[in-house]
């Protein structure tokens, strides 16, 4: 097992944010957790790289064997403004691989923009070079904190689709926060449904097919997946 | 639109100063010794800026000014950046921080000359002494109010702590640097050119104010001032363009 969260709870002052949670990922696994605002999804990345030591319970994986990244909801907190496409890749790193810099860069159709700053690059690509920069330092862990939900339907599709691609080439394992049902059974192995009182209402194991395109959202099976997952959203609205 | 407020701010306005003036003038309304014609005071600003005597005093006074700028920033920014990030520190210093700040500086000249005489050293370290303390609470505060997920990000790609400093902190914390720069630049200029009117004082512009007007040569001392105030207000063009250029970032 790469991740064993094993009865996490983590309050805020008075406010019960996490009750109890228990799950495990296995290597190479991509995760997803679903669930309303403030159900306590981003405060479960935070805890679990390590930015918020204030919980009870235990969070064990192979700390030494492991390389984690952490890509933030909003683009603009994940990379350095005052820093150009490529000094946001490589930091205070000297000995990065650069054929891998490159083909990654490439990959998502970053490369020709090396030399840009941030603010030259719309929304998406700025994403993309968060996400990308995971990938160039060999993270086998990542978490993704709802990287799509500030863009628009067609360029979140297509950043999905990159991240799809990466992730089917590296095979890293993903925790991936997200509301979005679609972006959560494209990618995922497993959905986890959090409940509004910061318990988990439900675990999914989704096995579709790999590769995923974008076609795959019009399979009878994609669409048993989400009906499953739309049902339980109703049945908590009306709890 | 633009241009017109332009025209209106640069030469309108002006002028229209002037014609004031003039009237009070032609009319006598006041004591032409303390308004005198304005005219002369066109003609002496002009005359003024081939005189080596007042070139030497304004490169006099820019130098300590400059100087001021210089250590302030260079004592202000390294402390604000630490206690900004060290937010347990700040809490230790605010009070003498603060209390220092309150302190008008020009009631230290005296202190200052004491220590470090009557030359330009006590001059500049006293401007320095106000502008590392006003760079120092804008650099912490810059820290304190700069994007924290930065900070975030930098921890989890486990950059050395010298990066962060320099690269990551530092950056986040410079548009607040430069407003404070700004203020410090600004208030610079009014510490020189008040400590160029002390006892001792033998050159820079505010030597050469306080000396026109004891002897009685108003129209040069009112040239003199309008310098000064040019010289003021391009110092502050020049702090603004460069923070333009340098946080470019932001826009």
């Amino acid at each position: 097992m790469f991740l064993d969260i094993q009865n996490l709870s983590k309050n805020y002052r008075t406010l019960k944010v996490l009750n109890n949670i228990n799950f495990k990922i296995k290597k190479g696994e991509f995760v997803s957790i679903i669930g309303a605002n403030g159900c306590g999804k981003t405060t479960i990345l935070n805890l679990i790289s390590g930015l918020d030591k204030d919980y009870k319970g235990k969070i064990n994986y192979d700390k030494k064997n492991s390389k984690l990244a952490y890509v933030f909801q909003n683009s603009n907190d994940s990379i350095l403004p005052w820093k150009k496409v490529i000094e946001n890749i490589k930091l205070d790193k000297k000995n990065l691989n650069e054929n891998k810099i490159q083909n990654v860069l490439k990959e998502v159709n970053l490369w020709k923009f090396r030399n840009n700053y941030p603010y030259q690059l719309s929304g998406g690509m700025k994403q993309l070079l968060a996400i990308s920069r995971a990938f160039i330092y060999n993270c086998n862990f990542l978490l993704l904190d709802e990287p799509f939900s500030s863009l628009d339907y067609h360029m979140a599709s297509k950043i999905r689709d990159k991240l799809r691609k990466l992730y089917e080439e590296n095979k890293p394992t993903i925790l991936f926060v997200s509301h979005n049902i679609d972006d959560a059974l494209l990618l995922s192995d497993k959905i986890i449904m959090l409940s509004k009182d910061g318990k988990i209402k439900a675990v999914v194991n989704i096995s579709l097919p790999r590769p995923r395109t974008f076609s795959i959202m019009l399979s009878k099976r994609f669409i048993e997946y989400k009906n499953k997952i739309l049902g339980l959203i109703k049945n908590e609205i009306k709890q | 639109m633009k241009l017109n407020n332009k025209i209106f701010s640069y030469f309108v306005i002006p002028v229209l100063l002037f014609v004031i003036w003039y009237t009070i003038y032609i009319f006598g309304i006041f004591n032409p010794l303390m308004f005198p014609n304005p005219i002369k005071i066109i003609l002496e600003f002009f005359s003024l800026l081939s005189d080596n005597e007042i070139l030497f005093d304004i490169m006099k006074t820019l130098w300590r000014v400059v100087g001021a700028i210089i250590i302030g920033a260079l004592i202000g920014i390294p402390l604000g950046l630490l206690f900004g990030y060290f937010e347990k520190l700040y809490n230790v210093f605010e009070f003498v921080i603060d209390f220092f700040r309150s302190i008008p500086v020009t009631a230290l000249f005296p202190l200052f000359m004491l220590f470090f005489g009557i030359g330009n050293l006590s001059k500049i370290v006293l401007a320095s002494w106000m502008i590392s303390l006003i760079i120092l609470v804008n650099t912490a505060y810059g820290v304190r109010h700069s994007n924290k997920s930065h900070l975030k990000m930098a921890k989890v790609y486990d950059v050395k702590k010298s990066y962060l400093f320099t690269n990551v902190i530092f950056f986040g914390a410079m548009p607040y640097i430069f407003s404070g720069l700004r203020i410090g630049v600004s208030l610079a200029l009014i510490i020189i050119i008040v400590t160029e009117m002390f006892i001792g004082a033998v050159d820079g512009l505010g030597y050469a104010i306080l000396n026109a007007q004891l002897t009685y040569e108003i129209p040069e001392m009112y040239a003199i001032i309008i310098l000064t105030g040019i010289i003021g207000y391009l110092l502050n063009r020049a702090f603004l363009f460069s923070e333009k250029k340098m946080i470019h970032w932001t826009r």
